[in-house]
């Protein structure tokens, strides 16, 4: 397989995510599939930041320990990462900066050299980088014009100088006669989907490793028209997406797991009053601060068990970037047609990597949801076969729409009358039946590799991608359950019926997804767990399964 | 159109004790509906949870009866998206300043323009009588029982410190004033911010040996005067009535249309 890995790093403020992106598009460009990963400390200056890049000639969703390449901007990044090189390996440094062995080039003398600032630096490095990769200069330059905002003809000539200075180039990166696909972060595909699916207002305050959803639809409320705030805390965001969900606009709320713990009080009103709501909880590890750049798949029980009372909810966890924009969409129209809170669960590793993206966007259409017919009085809680009752919203001069935290009767006035509230906790609970239904229509799990294979990965979320891998390697079965709850028991006991041992892998530490399924007869017979706030990377993966298996 | 009209009268008779100032405070606001000619389809009631929060059931608007404090940031989704909608948020002390407090200086901040009524009665009634940020020191409440010693709120100074451009206080004693005061709230481009001295005979009176309600209405007679009044100035104690703040400062519906046009410029 045509591959290679460069891992790029640097403080805090070098701009290696930057960096990494343009190589990123650089190596899309002549086309190469693409997995971006970013690795970051919780600071703004200092520290140490690196990214690992993985391109392929095929779709690949994980990144490895070993890489290929090391752009060493600073003496950690060659210290810390020397061991990861493979044989072939070399490291590409700033000589100023870093005393090793490989190609040294005074990055710093360069931008001097051309009047240029501190920062362009990187820009060095990846013109470096380019010629080390064999690149030709002119895709070099075409993808520096497309990526660079300021300064691209000072950029270019600092880029060019650096690419000059290499000599002779040590690797062969072949041009792929393969189209280029969109690069996206996960984050990206979420807001994307929910575009699709007729998001109309993003609401949220800031919280890694969410936030890239609110900058990226604030950025572009000109072109995706969706309105954006940001208010005083977690608590006013879920009310608000409330309360425009019941004026008729399609909204949409995303946080981590310390800021969705103040949004549960507002998921159970929107049980209780039905209200359309999709939740984006993107884990990182806790509890509590935890690690807040890292990740984690940690909230899963959390999320599923959620709010207090009993009411209907669905939790979706995609695991690529493209899961990440049907999900989000069919969150959004599950939310619509049910009247229910939905979950779309992510975590750093999904949402702030970014992939090849290869998503089809007319698999998503917004469905518009029940209308009231104006035929006699209006009750918002009509109690129906289905347990769904018809929407009207404020301002309908025909109806007057009452809805409230309160059990109340079909007309959403308080009662405390038994049989009325026994009558409409059963309404809203009906309505699963017509949800597992429609939930049917869709991929609910997900199996790759060898399907004929005893042994089964199961896995769920961003796992995936390492899991597929060394699924392929190993001629394994990977099972990806898509929907979290209602859970999809069924396809769920296709998948694994023949299996002989099932093998749990999740990123945390108590097997989160294993424990629900336990909780339905399936039995898991090894786990492997990863908890130190880091992902797991295709050869990790590949040692601990092979050493279950052996 | 008639009083009668707003109400949904089958929901009657209320659930407010007797004596309590919450019912007249409805009656002054639905007075204010009335005179403004308002129709029924373009007001939109959210409150949250406590006794002054029940007034939503009692009206034929569409309404939101949601929860505990969150009335507020429930009202400002509700804006956004329709802002041809008048919002009116009525509230309890407990409700607009302990839990609520947050959304209160918030949403005065944003200058977001809905009508917030805090139906000030000093004390929690729903949930049996505990003192709330307005209770002030020396008060007797069952949280309280040998007197409280937290410092309240001054709900005027507060609503003016966090950016309200609408700010106003009354009684259930001065009803045609509180009547004047709400139309003018409604009728104002931006936050405005009514806070209505409403007595609790039942759990306030009673522990605090304040009399009936007549009494009560009659302490605020004799303990309140309109701004700036002689007598304030002999009586500094006297708590002032009438509107603090009336100013105009562009409001955030309207900010937010500018932007996405500057957004959208040149598309």
């Amino acid at each position: 397989m045509k591959e290679i890995s460069i891992l790029i790093g640097g403080k805090a403020g070098d701009g290696i995510r930057q960096a990494g992106q343009t190589v990123s598009t650089l190596l899309n460009r002549i086309g190469y599939r693409i997995f971006f990963y970013d690795d970051y400390p919780s600071l703004i200056r200092g520290g140490h930041n690196f990214s690992i890049i993985r391109a392929s000639e095929k779709r690949i969703i994980a990144h490895k320990d070993s890489v290929d390449i090391i752009v060493a901007l600073n003496k950690d990044t060659a210290e810390k990462h020397k061991s990861r090189l493979n044989a072939e390996g070399m490291i590409l440094y700033d000589s100023k900066a870093v005393d090793t062995e490989g190609v040294g080039i005074d990055f710093m003398q360069i931008v001097k050299q051309l009047d240029g600032l501190p920062i362009m630096r990187n820009t060095a490095a990846i013109g470096a980088l380019a010629k080390v990769l064999g690149i030709e200069w002119p895709v070099v330059e075409r993808v520096m014009k497309d990526t660079i905002e300021k300064q691209v003809a000072l950029n270019l000539n600092i880029a060019q100088l650096a690419y000059e200075k290499v000599g002779t180039s040590r690797f062969v990166i072949e041009k792929l006669d393969q189209k280029s696909l969109p690069l996206v972060s996960g984050n990206e595909a979420i807001a994307l989907g929910a575009v699709r699916a007729g998001l109309n207002m993003y609401i949220a305050y800031p919280m890694t490793p969410a936030s890239a959803i609110l900058h990226y639809l604030a950025a572009h409320e000109d072109d995706l028209g969706v309105v954006t705030v940001h208010p005083e805390s977690e608590i006013a965001v879920a009310l608000m997406a409330l309360g425009a969900a019941y004026a008729g606009a399609r909204s949409m709320v995303g946080t981590s797991g310390g800021g969705f713990a103040l949004m549960t009080e507002a998921l159970s009103l929107a049980g209780q009053g039905e209200f359309p709501v999709v939740f984006i909880e993107c884990q990182r590890p806790g509890p509590s601060t935890g690690v807040p750049t890292y990740t984690m798949q940690g909230d899963l029980s959390f999320v599923v068990h959620a709010g207090h009372g009993e009411f209907l909810k669905v939790v979706l966890a995609p695991g690529d970037a493209e899961e990440a924009f049907y999900l989000t969409g069919l969150a959004m129209n599950l939310a619509w047609k049910f009247h229910i809170p939905t979950f779309v669960l992510s975590d750093k590793h999904l949402s702030e990597s970014i992939f090849s993206f290869a998503a089809d966007p007319d698999k998503i259409k917004p469905e518009p949801p029940l209308i009231w017919d104006g035929q006699g009085k209006y009750k918002r809680y009509l109690d129906t076969q289905d347990g769904i009752s018809p929407l009207a919203f404020p301002g309908d001069p025909a109806a007057t729409v009452k809805v409230t935290s309160y059990e109340h009767d079909e007309y959403g006035i308080t009662t405390e009358d038994p049989d009325q509230i026994a009558r409409m906790q059963e309404k809203r609970l009906r309505k699963k039946e017509g949800l597992i239904d429609e939930l049917a229509k869709n991929e609910q799990v997900k199996i790759y590799g060898n399907r004929e294979s005893k042994t089964v990965l199961l896995c769920w979320g961003s796992t995936k991608g390492a899991c597929i891998e060394v699924a392929e390697q190993l001629g394994l079965k990977v099972v990806q359950p898509l929907v979290l709850k209602p859970l999809p028991i069924d396809p769920l006991r296709q998948a694994l019926s023949d299996a002989d041992m099932i093998i749990g892998i999740e990123v945390n530490a108590t097997g989160q997804l294993a424990k629900l399924l336990s909780g339905h007869g399936f039995g898991i017979d090894h786990m492997i767990l990863r908890y130190d706030a880091r992902p797991f990377t295709v050869d990790g993966l590949l040692d601990k399964v092979k050493e279950v298996i052996s | 159109m008639a009083i009668k009209d707003y109400l949904r009268e089958r929901f009657f008779p209320h659930l407010w004790c007797s004596g309590c100032g919450h019912g007249i405070v409805l009656n002054s606001l639905l007075r204010a509906l009335a005179d403004l000619g308002m129709s029924k389809n373009e007001i939109v009631m959210v409150s949250g949870i406590g006794c002054s929060s029940r007034i939503s059931g009692y009206v034929d608007f569409h309404t939101l009866h949601t929860i505990h404090g969150r009335a507020l940031a429930f009202a400002t989704g509700v804006k956004l998206s329709r802002p041809e909608l008048n919002l009116l948020v009525p509230m309890g002390d407990g409700d607009a300043l302990a839990i609520g407090g947050n959304h209160f200086i918030h949403a005065a901040r944003r200058n977001i323009d809905l009508t917030a009524i805090v139906m000030n009665n000093r004390i929690y009634g729903m949930t049996g009588g505990q003192y709330s940020p307005l209770s002030g020191q020396g008060i007797m409440a069952t949280t309280a029982p040998y007197s409280n010693i937290d410092y309240d709120f001054d709900t005027v100074e507060l609503a003016k410190a966090a950016g309200a451009t609408f700010v106003a206080r009354s009684t259930t004693y001065h009803t045609q004033q509180m009547t004047k005061m709400f139309r003018q709230a409604i009728l104002h481009e931006g936050f405005a911010m009514v806070e209505i001295l409403s007595q609790c005979p039942t759990y306030f009176g009673r522990k605090n040996r304040a009399g009936s309600a007549i009494d009560m209405m009659e302490s605020y007679k004799e303990n309140t005067t309109p701004i700036g009044s002689k007598s304030k100035m002999e009586n500094p104690d006297l708590i002032e009535r009438g509107i603090f703040v009336q100013k105009e400062v562009p409001e955030y519906c309207n900010e937010y249309d500018k932007i996405i046009e500057k957004a959208m410029k040149g598309r």
